[in-house]
């Protein structure tokens, strides 16, 4: 979260002669970072990013503290001026206010004290030109101090009108689903069930604890009697309400980070020595305070050789102590070798291990101060043998990944990448079930919900709206398919899908080919399924597929020109890919070419045709379809014997092979 | 006949050299040497004179026939390489003609200069699940439940059954979730980069919900933070430039201690402040040293081993540096061939 700090106002709690861009430099560094310094009439106001862990800076007091233990590191003097405790002489007569709390635990420390006959007016100027420079709105002098308060001390406050709580009973519970309040901002807001809520005696809900008081209990002009509320709640629940409306206020934002229970009381001190002193009010109550089980003191230990090996640097123990008695830390005892400290009641939520010490002395020593060294090369990379991986993906894979990719580029490809969840209308649209995907619980939009088991819809999608810009198109998408397995992790699976317009498959089938052997496999095949597609095996391994988007899709995508798509599982590949080359001596022999002409029944597959005419004599090195018409085609055969010469009736033998081989398998007829 | 000889070789040659097409040199080889050629009707005439002229008659002609192929070669040769010098002018600021140009995207460019940078100080590359367990998303990483990071404001769930050990399953929101699975997987010592696709509930102009981050863990005996800024100023000068500088930022991550935001100068005012980057500095990501829960959980003693861990957004580390100027970082996701075309 971002606050805005005026300087002006700082320095009631700093004196320093350090400039506000030395601060903001300085704070940067060791601190809270500084993101912006805005200039408003003679004032520096830093606009300053307060870290999760660090509610105690959402704070004028809390960034002073650091800004005590930081700017003498930079040779500059400051000296913290935090507002004394005082004593007020309480009215020994309670308040007539009946509390109930239900559970106990939804509020960690309860505290409010009445003041009678204010006079609710505006507040001076000065704390209306503060309030300005941290974005807030000036409103009254009562309602102001509670901003004015929460700004300095960190602490958020509410106060209500004590005379529009009915019967003078305040019960705080979890609300039930459905409940509503109107808010100050006159919103009326719906309770999801479950928020920290108050309940007066006519059963009205007078406040949405944590994140903004109700309308109802508010102060106005005519309002007497205040209670001031100071409070610390369950920081789940805040966060939870506070996002599930969608409100999320500097009150609610400070609760849920965590509030310092021992601080309180003195909050409710100033805030009511303030309001004596604006609304020209009196103190009608001692405090109510209810605290059923005080914060925890906790210690954290140092060893000073350990700092020094983590942060590499040999610093003094002397100056380590010294860091952290500024920063508010106690010093327990201490020997040669190590320290014990007190943490501030500011930071329990924060620090508790030897690493959190480590940290305040190193970021107040100054990381700009370390050297930089690459840590020394271990003694072996990579060369251990290694347990067995579990889920993960490992060298070489993306190797080959990226070979794959540049391969594609080179052929005229264009890489696309699309989110890795779908919607249920593009599923539909590609004819795929939707109960067979991975789904969100909660997703951003109901566009983003399904986990993709094909990259084809994106990629169908792509080609949908861009068609009209690029008709002719071949694009591409190598990524994650997500395969549920029942009681474990899906099966995270690389896919390769890519889509291309080119109306010719063999073309697209030669630019799979090509991108085979590049990887060095060499023993593909492809396996007739459907009339229009096929799927690609090396041995019994399954790589993928091949074929024509059926037009029925298309036509739900309103593609108008035919698709050819292919699909490559690259964890397999990147399995049988190898960079390996094998050596055969150059042949020495001249081989025996000849063509030969089959007549064969329409529908007949050439692929099975060549791999058996293959497999008739181990002298055939190659066949190659030179020609081809109507069920006509020619073979250019190729016999070569790599120790000899080949005679004429020697080819003459194997020729007839595999025309009665052809004849038996594929009822084809030799043309002569 | 001798003198007859003599002077068609000599008209022959002469001829021949005045030629300047393959079907002049064509025609004078007929003329001459055809059928019906004068030197071949002068060798039909041989057989008419005394025998003792014959031989002596025979060598002459088939002297002068060799002298006339001779020179038809010769000019055919020289008829053939002025016509090839006649092409003296071409056109080569006509367009090319191109071969299909294909494109990659830019996270793979954005990949292929990041990753080799730390290939070379021997860092293993992995890619760990991008569906995974709450456990490893957030328990092993010292987050424990009720921290704001896990509840489904920012982080997505998937719908399907928890296991009673590992919790719910979640669209891992950082690359830091595979820490702890490769301390399993190695133990020690370890150089890793795990690059990854990651998941957040955020989407606008700056933020999209799918993006790709580099997570570096090293872990060693006597790792401590100087190793760490070693490591960015290595990566930003040979990444961002030589002259470029880095400075750390305390900040807050569960789990890393101390932990800090990395900056990197701006290279128009190299840290005093303008007007493009107001702070002087611009935020790379996220880093730390490991902290000794998060070894625990991987079965790293972290009394004897410490460590760094750094996980950055791949597209914002680009775009840095490319200059790319995306007023709306949604564009890298959204497929518009025009976008894909420029890269």
């Amino acid at each position: 979260m971002n606050i805005f700090v005026p300087v002006s106002w700082l320095r009631d709690f700093i004196e320093t002669k350090a400039t506000p861009k030395q601060m903001a430099n300085y704070l940067s560094l060791c601190s809270q970072s500084v993101e912006r310094i805005h200039h408003q009439d003679n004032d520096s106001i830093l606009e300053i990013e307060i870290t999760s862990n660090r509610p105690d800076c959402l704070s004028l007091i809390g960034l002073a503290r650091e800004l005590n233990a930081i700017l003498p590191r930079f040779g500059i003097a400051a000296k913290a001026t935090f507002p004394k405790t005082t004593k007020i002489k309480m009215p020994s007569k309670k308040s007539s206010l009946k509390i109930k709390i239900d559970p106990p635990s939804i509020c960690p420390r309860f505290t409010a004290i009445l003041i009678k006959n204010i006079k609710v007016g505006p507040s001076p100027k000065l704390i209306q030109e503060r309030l300005y420079k941290i974005g807030l709105r000036p409103l009254n002098n009562a309602v102001d101090i509670s901003n004015y308060l929460m700004f300095e001390t960190g602490q958020p406050i509410h106060t209500f009108d004590y005379d529009k709580i009915s019967g003078q009973k305040m019960t705080m519970r979890l609300s039930k689903k459905g409940e509503t309040v109107i808010t100050l901002d006159k919103v009326k807001r719906t309770m999801p069930g479950g928020d920290i809520v108050i309940e007066d005696g006519s059963g009205r809900l007078i406040d949405l604890c944590g994140i903004m008081g109700a309308k109802n209990s508010a102060i106005s002009k005519s309002t007497r009697r205040v209670l001031l509320f100071v409070q610390a709640y369950n920081p789940q629940l805040i966060r939870r309400t506070s996002m599930l409306l969608g409100h999320r206020t500097e009150a609610a934002v400070r609760f849920e980070r965590g509030i310092d229970l021992e601080n309180i009381p003195q909050v409710v001190l100033r805030g009511a020595k303030m309001m004596e002193k604006l609304t020209g009010g009196k103190i009608a109550s001692p405090i109510i305070d209810i605290y059923p089980e005080k914060q925890p003191q906790t210690k954290a230990s140092l060893s000073f050789n350990f700092a020094q090996k983590l942060i590499g640097e040999k610093i003094g123990p002397k100056l380590m102590i010294k860091t952290l008695t500024d920063l508010g830390f106690k010093l327990l005892k201490n020997n040669f070798h190590k320290a014990q400290f007190l943490i501030p009641t500011w930071r329990i939520h924060d620090i508790a291990i030897e690493e959190d010490l480590v940290e305040e002395i190193a970021r107040i020593y100054g990381y700009f101060n370390l050297k930089s060294q690459i840590p020394p090369l271990p003694s072996q990379i990579g060369l251990k043998p290694q347990k067995k991986a579990g889920k993960g993906k490992f060298s070489p894979l993306f190797y080959w990944r990226e070979r794959i990719k540049d391969y594609l580029c080179y052929q005229g490809f264009w890489e696309t990448r699309s989110y890795s969840f779908i919607s249920k209308k593009l599923i539909d649209k590609a004819q795929m079930n939707e109960k067979k995907h991975l789904a969100l619980k909660n997703p951003i939009s109901q566009n983003l919900k399904f986990m993709r088991r094909s990259l084809i819809p994106s990629l169908l999608n792509i080609l949908s709206q861009n068609q009209a810009q690029f008709p002719q198109e071949k694009i591409f998408e190598i990524a994650n398919i997500y395969l549920p397995q029942k009681g474990n992790l899906p099966c995270e699976n690389l896919r390769l899908t890519g889509l291309t317009t080119e109306k010719n498959i063999l073309k697209t089938k030669g630019i799979i080919e090509g991108l085979l052997r590049d990887l060095g496999i060499a023993d593909y095949q492809f396996i007739p399924k459907e009339p229009m597609t096929a799927e690609i095996y090396v041995n019994k391994k399954r790589l993928g597929c091949l074929g024509f988007i059926k037009p029925a899709v298309l036509d739900n995508f309103k593609i108008q020109k035919k698709v050819v798509s292919f699909t490559l599982d690259i964890d397999i590949i990147s399995q049988l890919a190898t960079k390996q080359k094998a050596y055969i001596p150059l042949a020495k022999y001249p081989p025996i070419i000849e063509d030969l002409t089959f007549i064969f029944p329409s529908k007949t597959y050439l692929g099975p045709l060549i791999h058996s005419i293959k497999a008739v004599s181990s002298l055939i090195k190659n066949i190659k379809v030179i020609d081809s018409f109507d069920c006509s085609r020619t073979f250019r055969i190729t016999y070569q014997h790599p120790k000899r010469n080949l005679t004429l009736s020697e080819v003459k033998k194997i020729r007839e092979k595999i025309i009665q081989k052809a004849k038996e398998k594929f009822a084809a007829k030799v043309k002569q | 006949m001798k003198k007859q000889t003599e002077q068609i070789r000599s008209a022959a040659e002469k001829e021949i050299e005045k030629a300047q097409n393959n079907q002049a040199i064509e025609n004078l080889r007929i003329k001459y040497l055809g059928r019906k050629g004068k030197l071949t009707r002068l060798i039909q005439k041989i057989s008419q004179l005394p025998q003792d002229q014959r031989r002596e008659t025979g060598l002459l002609i088939n002297e002068a026939k060799k002298k006339i192929q001779l020179a038809l070669t010769k000019q055919t040769q020289i008829v053939k390489r002025k016509r090839k010098a006649k092409i003296t002018w071409v056109d080569t600021t006509a367009p090319g003609q191109l071969p299909p140009i294909g494109h990659l995207h830019p996270a793979t460019l954005a990949f292929r200069e990041i990753w080799p940078l730390f290939e070379k100080l021997g860092f293993t590359l992995v890619s760990y699940p991008e569906v995974e367990w709450e456990w490893f998303a957030f328990e092993a990483l010292n987050m424990p439940v009720g921290h704001p990071a896990r509840d489904d404001f920012e982080t997505f769930f998937l719908d399907t059954k928890p296991d009673p050990k590992l919790g719910r399953m979640v669209l891992t929101p950082h690359t830091s979730s595979g820490q702890v699975r490769e301390m399993r997987r190695v133990s020690t010592p370890i150089r890793m980069i795990n690059i990854a696709k990651c998941y957040r509930i955020n989407w606008d102009n700056t933020h999209i919900p799918m993006f790709h981050q580099f997570e570096g863990l090293v872990i060693d005996k006597n790792i401590n933070l100087t190793h760490l800024k070693g490591i960015f100023e290595y990566f930003a000068k040979n990444f961002y430039g030589p002259n470029r500088k880095i400075r750390l930022r305390p900040s807050h991550f569960q789990f890393t201690e101390p932990s800090f935001e990395v900056d990197i100068d701006c290279p128009l005012c190299h840290g005093k402040g303008c007007k493009i980057c107001k702070s002087g500095w611009h935020e790379l990501g996220g880093s730390g040293m490991v902290h000794p829960k998060v070894l625990e959980n991987g079965g790293i003693n972290p009394k004897k081993y410490s460590g760094f861990a750094f996980g950055w957004g791949i597209e914002r580390t680009y775009m840095m540096k490319s200059g790319l100027k995306l007023d709306d970082i949604r564009i890298l996701y959204e497929n518009d061939l025009r976008f894909v075309e420029q890269f």
